[in-house]
């Protein structure tokens, strides 16, 4: 699992309506299409970069090719969420260090 | 398990100044958020906004200075409303300060197919939150450039 991959097919609001469509249901392309009054193609072109993040997967009903969410690719929110507290507890560290430290500083601990 | 977050540090400042940073209004946003109301007593409020987005929550438990325990959700989220997740913050002291353990629990997820709505929301939430929150090197900020 790619976070990066993730969250850059996350930025873009298409992709997180289309994910938000096919949570609940298998749809096709045609369908997401109606829905968000956006073409075909860029229906597509979105799916794409969600199957290669590893938020969807395609499956086959007869003659039907669907979309369907990747629950497993949202392991890619657990690592956001690490960056999110890794770097505010990171702006933490700084905030308390910039108070000064009372020991000396050959003490201070670093990660 | 994806319903639950967990992480520590250590931190060079004695306990009273790391719990003061969680309680303290001024001192929260000087690492998280630019505005916060913080009512530090069991059932207060606690209220960030970071970067626009409105972090609500209670204090539920507060020992000081070991330990602070908050809800947190958004204000306005139906998928993650205020209360809807716990963020515990464990302090101990150590011989170069203190060391911060952090615990972010019932984050939508652990059914996660049904709530996948939710993490999509949470997570736009929480990505305008930490894009642009801090002005050093930002890992995401070409993730939020389509």
């Amino acid at each position: 699992m790619n976070p990066d991959a993730a969250l850059k097919a996350l930025a873009e609001p298409h992709r997180r309506a289309i994910l938000q469509l096919v949570a609940g249901d298998p749809r096709s392309v045609g369908e997401i299409a109606s829905r968000l009054d956006i073409t075909g193609q860029a229906v597509s072109r979105h799916l794409k970069v969600l199957h290669e993040a590893g938020l969807v997967d395609e499956r086959r009903e007869g003659t039907r090719h669907l979309f369907v969410v990747n629950p497993a690719g949202f392991s890619a929110v657990q690592e956001f969420l690490a960056d999110f507290w890794t770097r505010h507890l990171g702006q933490l560290k700084g905030a308390l260090a910039d108070l000064g430290d009372p020991q000396q500083d050959g003490e201070q601990q670093r990660e | 398990m994806s319903d639950l977050f967990e992480t520590g540090m250590d931190l060079p400042a004695p306990i009273e100044e790391v719990f003061r940073h969680l309680t303290d209004p001024a001192a929260m946003i000087r690492w998280m958020g630019q505005y916060a109301t913080l009512e530090p007593a069991a059932g207060g409020v606690f209220e960030i906004d970071i970067n626009g987005v409105p972090v609500r929550g209670r204090y539920l438990e507060i020992d000081p200075p070991h330990r602070v325990v908050v809800s947190w959700g958004v204000a306005g989220s139906t998928d993650l409303p205020p209360g809807a997740t716990r963020v515990e913050f464990t302090l101990t002291p150590t011989s170069s300060g203190t060391h911060l353990h952090l615990v972010h629990r019932d984050l939508p997820g652990s059914q996660a197919p049904l709530h996948a709505t939710g993490w999509m929301h949470f997570l736009d939430r929480l990505a305008a939150a930490a894009t642009g929150a801090d002005p050093g090197p930002d890992p995401w900020n070409a993730a939020t450039r389509s």
